[in-house]
């Protein structure tokens, strides 16, 4: 059980976390990816473009000194740029290649390759380019692994007049690009800040699959898992048998509904129990008691008859007189007591007519007015004018009521209160009620089925094929019944052809498809009544009937009778209809809400007891008032 | 257990066979005893008893098969049902298809007496004063049409008024088995009677007590005010003056389908037998 839980729990949780664990770092990822990858193209541009500014102003504040072939001048300046750290080393080469300034003094001198990489851009066609944009004269480069990458920028120093109109040394005119400016450097800033960002990046995709794992943890917990748990809990303890078990529905997710249906469900099921036990219990108890009565009745017989025969000769001994007086009147009493057993156990044939449950209860507070009025009860009444009648055996009604009205009266006691009786007509949804009692296939043949029988209603017979396998199903004859009996061995969810046992015709509906699971409907005729549809996915209770469905509910005549007694503790609300269970001690048999329950059971009706201690007790009684059954 | 025995009586328990010779006895009464339905039958098919006295609950026949058997033997002979298994039904059923009286177990000495008296004075009566005679009652009606009377066997009686009261009241057949009306009890207003349960009392001469047994149940709206003075009334016209009970009846409808209905269709018999064979239950 434990295990169970902890790996459902492992199941949820776990997997709901991982999900969004790999989703959260997959978005992450993918954002850091093109987040970093913009900003350090942007960082690059930015350092081009610095590189660039530095370069057209190293060109234009040494072009004076060029000008007037001041070298000294212009390598103070060159040299002077080149001791700022970032900058690797600033240069001029000239047409050839040659470098004539550096900031670099060793560097003087040396020729450099047009093919080399920082000429490349301009040199790899056989006739230069004279003209490049900013990016396309930037290089990055690397030395070596361990130097920091380099970023180097060509300007190109332009020919013009002043130049070729020079005394000095004259270039000459057609000449377009007298030389290059090169300037490197270093990108290790750059670098440095694009991995501290790629390292943010890492470690916020970190802090957010933590963080989104714990929240979702958490309320995973909070809302699935501590509520799944207890309905785990909750299933358990009704599988084994406690059906009064009730889950605290808090929420009003879906959760919560699932566990408000689930008491819903154990209720129902709590009360059909009791009705059914209740039911069983008492045609044995009738069976017992009737048994009993006979039984005791022959030899009380004897002691009766004899012990009066004495009595009548025993007149001139008065102590034998008085002795024999004793024995004949409680062999009376004996005989009224078995009387009251024989009664209970009569109820099992009610002598049924055309009812109004009104006059009954009129009747029943009239004979109980005078006593009740005595003892400080008042008697209220609320019944509907308009209640439908019902059949029922009017004596055994009236002694329905007149025993509830006195064990309200005696709830009630000495300190006086109010007895509300009111009865009113209720209409109830036939699903889930009304039993299916024909059912034929097209072609007329009967499905109904005597000898499976379904809650003690012969069940609807249908041949089925599934998976390539052909059994029959026992249909639930309840409309909106799920409990099919399946004599197939298909798993749940699975869905089955139904046949026509005896002429084989295909039952299902071809048209029309189960609305809530869409699976192929079954449809069988059910006269006078139309047709009834049914899924035949196993496990999917869907039905439809027109018929049933269109005349509404069906109507119910509801009598309460409310009571501000002493009420009932819970744990004894269970025991009331059973025989001989009684609170008023010597006082009373035992017997009165067990013949009640008796009589209603016997008229096809329920009872229904709710009570709060120190409030009152109220007991409903519910009677069908439709023309059948 | 001799040839030509006042009573016989049929019942499985030898307990109350003792019981009822002891009884029997002391009065001077012969008995024959049958402890099973089937010795019982045969003992009724060799002989004439004044008297029977007959179990319903019995292995291999039932008291009912037995009366049937006696009545098709001779159908005036006095049948008195007794049952550890009293019921509404088995009462209305007895009286109904025939048997003069109804005695639920256990009994005392005295119930045991009065209705064996009665049987036995129903065995002296002529044939013609075994069947009721209310024949006058009923021609005597209102100009709407006949009375209808419902009859609870020999014993008690119902008509219904226009109101939707009911009259109920005492056959004179069972009037005529007692020996002479001393005295009655009646209940009193307000109070319950139930078909086939004690209705009222009434003494006999003997200073014996019968009980009447209601013939449909209901509420007592009044009771017959003139009776308590004038017991007479009641054998002098038992069909009219002699009423004991107006009630509020609870399920006539279904209660008098159990019994018989006087006159029955078509033109009234004044003295024709009444119908003996009672609605079958299921």
């Amino acid at each position: 059980m434990g295990t169970n839980r902890d790996k459902l729990h492992r199941k949820l949780g776990v997997k709901l976390i991982a999900i969004v664990g790999l989703t959260a770092i997959a978005i992450i990822g993918v954002y850091s990816y093109f987040s970093i990858r913009a900003q350090s193209t942007s960082l690059l541009a930015e350092v081009e473009r610095h590189a660039n500014q530095l370069s057209e102003t190293v060109r234009k504040s040494t072009r004076y000194g060029m000008m007037l072939n001041q070298r000294e001048y212009v390598h103070e300046i060159i040299n002077d740029v080149g001791t700022d750290p970032a900058i690797e080393e600033v240069r001029v080469l000239n047409k050839e290649g040659k470098i004539i300034y550096s900031s670099n003094a060793e560097n003087i001198g040396r020729m450099v390759d047009k093919k080399a990489e920082s000429c490349f851009a301009c040199h790899a066609a056989d006739r230069p380019l004279q003209r490049l944009p900013v990016a396309e004269r930037a290089r990055i480069f690397q030395v070596g692994a361990d130097f920091p990458r380099m970023l180097g920028i060509v300007t190109p120093i332009y020919n013009e007049p002043a130049c070729w109109e020079a005394q000095c040394h004259a270039h000459p005119e057609r000449q377009a690009v007298l030389g290059v400016l090169d300037i490197t450097t270093s990108l290790a800033l750059v670098d440095d800040e694009i991995q501290r960002s790629e390292l943010q990046h890492g470690l916020f995709a970190l802090i957010a699959v933590v963080a989104i794992s714990i929240i979702i943890g958490f309320f995973v917990r909070r809302w699935v898992d501590a509520p799944v748990n207890a309905l785990l809990a909750a299933t358990e303890a009704v599988g084994t048998g406690n059906l009064s078990y009730r889950i605290e529905a808090g929420s009003e997710d879906e959760i919560g509904r699932l566990a408000r249906s689930f008491n819903t469900m154990t209720q129902k099921l709590s009360e059909a129990r009791l009705q059914l036990f209740q039911s069983d219990k008492m045609a044995s108890l009738g069976r017992l008691a009737a048994g009993v009565a006979h039984e005791l009745n022959n030899p009380l017989t004897g002691v009766l008859t004899y012990s009066s025969f004495l009595l009548n000769r025993a007149k001139q001994n008065p102590e034998l007189h008085g002795d024999l007086e004793v024995i004949v009147r409680e062999t009376t009493r004996s005989r009224e007591i078995v009387k009251s057993l024989l009664d209970f156990a009569r109820q099992s044939v009610p002598r049924m007519t055309r009812t109004n449950l009104n006059e009954i209860i009129e009747r029943s507070v009239g004979v109980m007015d005078k006593q009740l009025t005595v003892r400080g009860i008042r008697v209220t009444r609320a019944l509907d004018e308009n209640l439908p009648l019902v059949k029922a055996d009017a004596n055994q009604m009236e002694q329905v009521f007149i025993n509830l009205l006195v064990n309200a009266a005696d709830a009630i006691g000495e300190r006086g209160g109010v007895i509300a009786v009111r009865s009113k007509a209720i209409t109830l949804q036939p699903y889930g009620v009304v039993p299916i009692k024909r059912a034929f296939c097209r072609k007329g043949h009967d499905l109904m089925a005597n000898d499976v029988k379904i809650d003690g209603l012969p069940s609807i017979r249908v041949k089925a094929r599934a998976e390539g396998r052909e059994g029959y199903v026992a249909l639930d004859p309840v409309f909106g019944g799920g409990r099919h009996h399946y004599d197939l061995d298909v798993k749940p969810e699975t869905t089955a052809s139904y046949f026509c046992p005896r002429c084989e015709v295909s039952l299902l509906d071809n048209e029309s498809k189960c609305v809530r699971c869409s699976a192929p409907i079954c449809v069988l005729n059910v006269p006078p009544h139309g047709m009834i549809q049914l899924c035949t996915r196993r496990g999917c209770s869907w039905q439809h009937w027109e018929a049933m469905e269109a005349a509404g509910g069906r109507q119910y005549v509801e009598v309460r009778v409310d009571d501000t007694g002493a009420g009932i503790a819970p744990e004894e609300l269970d025991k009331i209809f059973e025989p001989f269970y009684t609170t008023k001690g010597q006082k009373g048999t035992g017997l009165g809400l067990a013949v009640i329950w008796g009589i209603i059971d016997n008229h096809d009706g329920t009872i229904k007891v709710e009570s709060v201690v120190g409030k009152g007790t109220v007991f409903t009684i519910r009677l069908s008032a439709d023309q059948e059954g | 257990m001799s040839d030509g025995a006042d009573i016989l009586v049929i019942d499985d328990e030898r307990v109350v066979l003792d019981a009822v010779a002891k009884v029997c006895n002391a009065q001077g009464m012969t008995i024959d005893l049958a402890q099973d339905a089937l010795q019982g039958v045969r003992k009724i098919e060799q002989q004439q008893y004044r008297l029977i006295l007959c179990d319903i609950r019995m292995p291999d026949l039932d008291g009912f098969q037995v009366l049937e058997r006696a009545l098709q033997q001779n159908a005036l002979v006095p049948v008195i049902m007794t049952t550890g298994y009293a019921t509404i039904e088995h009462a209305v059923r007895s009286l109904v298809s025939g048997a003069v009286g109804y005695l639920p177990k256990p009994f005392t000495e005295e119930e045991l007496l009065s209705s064996l008296h009665r049987g036995l004075r129903y065995g002296e009566l002529s044939p013609g004063d075994r069947l009721p005679s209310f024949g006058s009652a009923v021609a005597s009606v209102s100009p709407a049409g006949r009375r209808q009377f419902y009859m609870l066997g020999r014993v008690s009686w119902v008509h219904t008024e226009e109101t939707g009261t009911g009259v109920v009241g005492v056959v004179d057949v069972f009037l005529r088995t007692m020996d002479g009306v001393a005295g009655i009890q009646l209940l009193p207003g307000e109070e319950e009677i139930v078909q086939g349960t004690p209705c009222a009392r009434l003494t006999s001469g003997e200073g014996l007590m019968h009980e009447v047994f209601g013939p449909v149940s209901g509420r007592i709206l009044e009771v017959n005010p003139r009776l308590e003075q004038e017991v007479a009334l009641l054998r002098e016209d038992p069909y009219g003056e002699g009423w004991l009970y107006r009630i509020v009846p609870r399920n006539l409808s279904y209660e008098t389908t159990q019994l018989q209905r006087v006159p029955q269709e078509g033109p009234h018999e004044p003295r024709g037998t009444v119908a003996p064979k009672p609605p079958v239950r299921t």
